[in-house]
C-alpha cells in the first residue's frame, strides 16, 4: 500500500478529519464529507487513496460496508466507530476493511494505514526459480566446500559434516547423495539429537515385537530403510556411548540387529553423519569414542558460517526470497536494497537457517511487489531469560506489573508508536493501545 | 473430547471452549473456558520402560561454561521422571515446566524443530523461587478443604445431613480444582451417602453431577451417563430447575462424546426447554452446544440456525464474554462447511477479542488446523508453537497434549519421519492424564504417521489399541471410524 495521496471522510467529527490531516500532510488532498449521501457522490468523483466511514451515520450497515470495500475508487477503507467491541473489529475483518478505529482517532494507528510502508526506491530484481531449494552461495570458503563435495560425492567414503547450527549441513548430504552413484536409492535422515535416547536405538536399528513396552509390533530401522542409498546421521554427537558402539559396529559390519531379535541383517548403506559438536574435544572428555569419529570422518568437510561468508548474504537472500515467495503464492518481485543493507548487517549466529527463516517471515508480511526493509524483523538472538536480562524488573512483581512496565518500556524505546511497538511485542496494534489503557499508560 | 467437555471435536486436535457448565465452581463464568490448568494433567506421570539418559548440555564454549551447565541443567523428562513415583508433587511437577527454559544449546539446529517440553531444560533455582507460592496455594487449598469438612461436621450435629452433603461437594470442588480427582471422587461419595437421607434431596443430586463430571473427564462415559441422569431423576422430583438444566448439558455432552448425536441433541432441547425464553446464560450455552452437535451429524445449516439463536441471546443478555465461544464455534462450522479462508478470518478476528490465555490457546489450536488444512503446514506450526508458549507461560498444561499432535499433524504433513517425537511426546502425555479417550485418539494420529511411513503392521496394532479403547468409553462413531481405518489399512 503506498501512502494515500487522496483521502475522503464521509462522517466523523473534526477530529477525524484534523487527525487525517495531520498523518497525510499537507500535499494531499482531504475532503471531508458529513452525510452519507454526499461522500457517495464524492466517491465517483475520483479515485481515492483512502475512504474514511462512519459507522455511527444513519443507513451505514454490513452491506453498504461490503460494497464499499470491493469500489476501486474508495481505496482502502478504513471505518470509524464510537465504541470498538470485538463483534465490530470480527466483522470489520471480515468485510474487508484495512482498519477500525475509534474516536478519538488513534493518529498512529491512522498514519500506519494511510501512509502504508515507505516507497522502496532501489531494488533488485528476484532471480528466476529453477529446481528446489538447495545449497547457494559463491563466496571462496564455500567454493572450497563445493570442490571436496563434487570430488568425494561418487565414492563410498563415510562423511562428516561439522560446522555451526543452520550452516546446511543436511544440504550437503542431500547434495551428497544426489551427485552419487547411488541417487536412485533412498535417502534417510534421522536427527539424533531430536529422538528421544530410549527410542533412538529402535529407530535407527529396528525392534522386534514385544522387545520392550511399546514395542506393538514389528519395526524396520531406519538402517534397513536406507538400504542401497544414503542414510544421514544428524547431530550424531548427541548420543550416548552405548548407542556409539552399536553404530559403530553396525558401520564396521554393514550389519544390523533389530532391537529384541538375533537374525543379522546385511545393509549396503553410504553414512553422511553432522555435527555442531567439537567432537575431539568430546573425545580428549571421554565422551566420544575416538574409533568411531574416525570412522565417521573418513572424509571431514567444514561450513563455514554466515558471518565467516557474508559474501553470500545477498544471494541467499534473493534465493530465500524468491523461492518463498511461490511457496507463499505471494506477489513479490524484488528485494529492496534497505531490506538487503539490514539483513547483511545483522550477525547471523542462527546461520543460513535463521536468514531463511527471517526471510520467509518478511516474505509473509510483505505487501506489493518489493520486500521493503519495513518487513524484515530480525529478533535478538536466543537466550535463556534470567532475571538479570531483563535490568530493573523485580522477580517480585505480578504478572500485571511486568507488562505494564515492559509496555512502558517498548512505548518509549519506540519514541511511542503503536504500531512498531506491537510489532516489537508480537501483538495487534490495538491490543497494545487496550494494554496502555488499562494499565494507564500514556501513548503517543 | 473429554478434556474439553463443551466442544464435541471434528477433528481430534481441532478443540473447543469448555462448556462453563461443567466447569469447576470457582470456574463456573460464561466465557471461555478450559480443562483446569492444574485438572487434567501429566502428574501423574506414566512410567518409561527405558530409563532416560542425563541431560547433556555442551557447547562449544569453555570448560568452565561447560561445567557450569552440566551442573545446572536437567531435563524436564528427567525431572518429571524422577518424580512419578512420589505421592503429592504434583503442583511440583506442575511448576517445574513453568520453570524450564528451551536448550539454547540446539539453538538454530535442525532438533529445536522436533523440542517438546520435556526436551526443555529445568531452570533449578527458578523453581526453587516458586516454592513460596506452592506452599501458599496448596495451604489455601487444605484450608478450603478442611474448613469445609468441620462445616459438613458443624451441620451433622446440627442435625442437618443436607447441609453436610454440601459443605463436602464444597470441599471435594476444591481438590478437584487443584486436580485431585481421587480426593474429590471420595469427598462427592461421601456427600452422595448423606445426601440420600434427607428430605430435601437437592445435595444428592448435585455429588451425582460432580460424580458425573469427574467420570466424563476421565473418558468413563457410561458411568458419566449413569450419574446424570440419576441426578436429572433427583432434580426434577426437587422441582430444580437449575439442577435439571445442568444435567441436560452433561447428559448432552455425554451423548456427543459417545457419537449419538440424536441422544445428545435430545437432551440439549430439554435443558432448552426447561431455561425457557429468557436470555440467560444457559441459553446461548445450549444453543451453542446444538449447534455444534448438528455440525457434528453434519447438519450444517441447522448448526449455522443454532449458532445464529445463541448470538441474539448473546446480544439480548449482553454477555460479552461469549463472543470469543461463539466466534470459535463459528470457525468450526466454517471449516466444516469447507470455507477455510472466512474460518481463518473468523478465527483471527477472535484473537483480537480473546482475553484470557486459555481462551487464546483454543482459538489458535483451531486455527492452526484451518492453516493445516490449507496446506500451509509451516504456519500452522508456528501457530501451534505459539500455544505451547501459552500453555507452559500460563500452566494451561492441557493445552500440550493438543499442541504435540498438532505439531505432529504438521510435520506429517511434509512426510518426516521424524514426527513420531511429537506422538511420542503426545501419548506419554495423554497416558499420564488418565483419559482412555484421550489416549485412543493420540493412538489414532500415531498409526496415520506410521502408516504415512510404511510401518504398517505398527500402524495397525495402534489402531487395534484405540478400537479398544474406545470400545470402552463407549465413543461408538470413533470407534466405527477406527475399525474401517484398520480394514483399510489390513485389506
Amino acid at each position: 500500500m503506498a501512502r494515500a495521496s487522496a483521502v475522503l471522510i464521509i462522517g466523523g467529527g473534526e477530529d477525524a478529519h484534523a487527525a487525517v490531516r495531520a498523518s497525510v500532510g499537507a500535499s494531499a488532498v482531504v475532503r471531508w464529507e458529513r452525510s452519507l449521501g454526499a461522500g457517495l457522490a464524492a466517491l465517483v468523483e475520483r479515485r481515492w487513496g483512502a475512504t474514511l466511514l462512519s459507522l455511527e451515520l444513519e443507513g451505514v450497515g454490513p452491506e453498504l460496508v461490503g460494497r464499499l470495500v470491493t469500489e476501486p475508487k474508495a481505496g482502502d477503507v478504513v471505518l470509524m466507530v464510537d465504541r470498538m467491541t470485538p463483534r465490530l473489529a470480527m466483522e470489520a475483518t471480515r468485510l474487508g476493511a484495512a482498519e477500525l478505529l475509534s474516536h478519538p482517532l488513534d493518529e498512529a494507528a491512522l498514519a500506519a494505514v494511510l501512509r502504508g510502508p515507505r516507497e522502496e526506491h532501489e531494488r533488485i530484481p528476484l532471480p528466476a526459480i529453477n529446481g528446489e531449494m538447495e545449497l547457494v552461495g559463491s563466496s571462496p570458503e564455500l567454493l572450497e566446500v563445493f570442490k571436496v563435495l563434487g570430488r568425494v560425492a561418487e565414492s563410498v567414503a563415510t562423511v562428516l559434516v561439522t560446522g555451526e547450527s543452520g550452516t546446511g549441513k543436511e544440504l550437503i548430504a542431500r547434495a551428497l547423495h544426489r551427485l552419487s552413484p547411488r541417487a536412485g536409492g533412498p535417502f534417510v535422515a534421522v536427527n539424533c539429537a531430536a529422538i528421544p535416547e530410549d527410542l533412538l536405538e529402535s529407530e535407527l536399528f529396528g525392534h522386534e515385537r514385544g522387545a520392550f513396552t511399546g514395542a506393538v509390533a514389528r519395526k524396520m530401522g531406519r538402517f534397513e530403510r536406507a538400504h542401497g542409498g544414503t542414510l544421514f546421521l544428524d547431530e550424531i554427537g548427541d548420543m550416548s556411548l552405548v548407542l556409539q558402539a552399536k553404530i559403530l559396529r553396525a558401520l564396521q559390519e554393514r550389519e544390523v540387529e533389530r532391537v529384541g531379535g538375533e537374525e543379522r541383517i546385511a545393509i549396503d548403506v553410504r553414512v553422511v553423519a553432522a555435527t555442531h559438536r567439537d567432537l575431539p574435544a568430546f573425545i580428549a572428555s571421554g565422551e566420544y569414542r575416538e574409533d568411531l569419529y574416525y570412522r565417521l570422518a573418513v572424509v571431514l568437510l567444514h561450513l563455514p558460517p554466515l558471518r565467516e561468508r557474508r559474501g553470500d548474504i545477498r544471494e541467499l537472500a534473493l534465493h530465500y526470497a524468491a523461492h518463498l515467495a511461490k511457496e507463499h503464492g505471494r506477489p513479490l518481485r524484488h528485494l529492496g536494497a534497505s531490506a538487503l543493507r539490514r539483513l547483511e548487517e545483522h550477525s547471523w549466529p542462527g546461520n543460513v537457517r535463521e536468514l531463511r527463516n527471517v526471510v520467509e517471515r518478511a516474505v509473509l508480511v510483505a505487501q506489493g511487489e518489493v520486500l521493503s526493509a519495513d518487513a524484515v524483523r530480525i529478533e535478538s538472538p536466543r537466550r535463556r531469560p534470567t532475571a538479570e536480562a531483563l535490568p530493573g524488573y523485580s522477580p517480585m512483581l505480578s504478572l500485571a506489573e511486568v507488562e505494564a512496565l515492559h509496555i512502558s518500556r517498548v512505548l518509549a524505546a519506540v519514541d511511542g508508536q503503536l504500531g512498531r511497538a506491537a510489532e516489537v511485542l508480537g501483538v495487534h496494534r490495538n491490543t497494545v493501545s487496550r494494554k496502555a489503557r488499562e494499565h494507564g499508560i500514556v501513548a503517543r | 473430547m473429554a478434556s474439553s467437555p463443551g466442544e464435541p471435536l471434528a477433528r481430534f486436535w481441532c478443540i473447543g471452549l469448555r462448556n462453563a457448565a461443567q466447569a469447576p465452581p470457582a470456574r463456573r463464568r460464561p466465557g471461555p473456558e478450559i480443562p483446569s490448568p492444574r485438572g487434567i494433567s501429566w502428574l501423574g506421570r506414566a512410567e518409561r520402560s527405558v530409563p532416560v539418559r542425563a541431560a547433556r548440555v555442551k557447547n562449544n564454549s569453555s570448560g568452565l561454561d561447560r561445567e557450569r551447565m552440566d551442573r545446572r541443567t536437567i531435563r524436564v523428562g528427567q525431572a518429571l521422571d524422577m518424580l512419578s513415583s512420589l505421592e503429592d508433587f504434583d503442583p511440583v511437577r506442575t511448576a517445574l515446566v513453568g520453570a524450564s527454559f528451551d536448550d539454547p544449546d540446539h539453538s538454530w539446529g535442525a532438533s529445536e524443530l522436533y523440542r517438546t517440553v520435556e526436551s526443555r531444560l529445568l531452570d533449578v533455582e527458578a523453581l526453587e523461587g516458586e516454592i513460596p507460592r506452592l506452599v501458599r496455594e496448596e495451604a489455601t487449598r487444605l484450608e478450603r478443604v478442611w474448613r469445609q469438612t468441620a462445616e459438613a461436621l458443624r451441620a451433622l450435629a446440627a442435625g442437618d445431613p443436607a447441609g453436610a452433603a454440601r459443605a463436602l461437594v464444597a470441599a471435594g470442588e476444591a481438590e478437584e480444582e487443584a486436580g485431585h480427582a481421587d480426593a474429590a471422587e471420595r469427598l462427592y461419595g461421601r456427600a452422595l451417602e448423606l445426601g440420600r437421607k434427607p428430605r430435601d434431596r437437592s445435595p444428592e443430586g448435585l455429588a451425582l453431577r460432580r460424580l458425573g463430571r469427574l467420570a466424563k473427564a476421565r473418558g468413563e462415559l457410561a458411568t458419566a451417563i449413569r450419574y446424570y441422569r440419576q441426578g436429572y431423576d433427583i432434580a426434577e422430583a426437587q422441582r430444580d430447575a437449575e439442577g435439571r438444566v445442568i444435567a441436560c448439558q452433561g447428559l448432552g455432552n455425554c451423548h456427543v462424546d459417545e457419537g449419538r448425536w440424536d441422544e445428545a441433541e435430545r437432551w440439549y432441547r430439554r435443558g432448552l426447554e426447561l431455561v425457557g425464553e429468557r436470555p440467560v446464560r444457559e441459553r446461548w450455552q445450549i444453543e451453542s452446544n446444538l449447534s455444534i452437535v448438528t455440525r457434528r451429524a453434519g447438519e450444517l445449516e441447522a448448526s449455522g440456525r443454532w449458532l445464529t439463536m445463541a448470538r441474539v441471546t448473546v446480544a439480548s443478555s449482553g454477555d460479552r464474554e461469549a463472543d470469543v465461544y461463539l466466534a470459535n464455534a463459528e470457525g468450526l462450522l466454517r471449516v466444516a462447511e469447507q470455507r477455510l479462508d472466512e474460518a481463518e478470518a473468523v478465527y483471527n478476528a477472535a484473537l483480537n477479542a480473546a482475553g484470557s490465555p486459555a481462551a487464546r490457546a483454543t482459538v489458535l489450536i483451531n486455527l492452526a488446523e484451518c492453516l493445516l488444512l490449507q496446506g500451509r503446514a509451516a504456519e500452522s506450526a508456528e501457530v501451534t508453537r505459539e500455544v505451547e508458549r501459552i500453555a507452559i507461560a500460563h500452566r494451561l498444561h492441557p493445552f500440550l497434549l493438543h499442541v504435540y499432535l498438532g505439531l505432529g499433524a504438521a510435520a506429517r504433513a511434509t512426510n518426516d519421519p521424524d514426527a513420531l517425537v511429537f506422538y511420542e511426546q503426545a501419548l506419554t502425555l495423554a497416558r499420564a492424564g488418565g483419559n482412555a479417550s484421550e489416549v485412543a485418539h493420540v493412538l489414532r494420529e500415531y498409526a496415520l504417521q506410521e502408516r504415512a511411513q510404511g510401518a504398517i503392521e505398527s500402524a495397525a496394532a495402534r489402531l487395534h489399541e484405540a478400537a479398544e479403547l474406545f470400545g470402552r468409553c463407549g465413543s461408538r462413531v470413533e470407534l466405527e471410524a477406527t475399525m474401517a481405518e484398520l480394514d483399510a489399512l489390513i485389506n
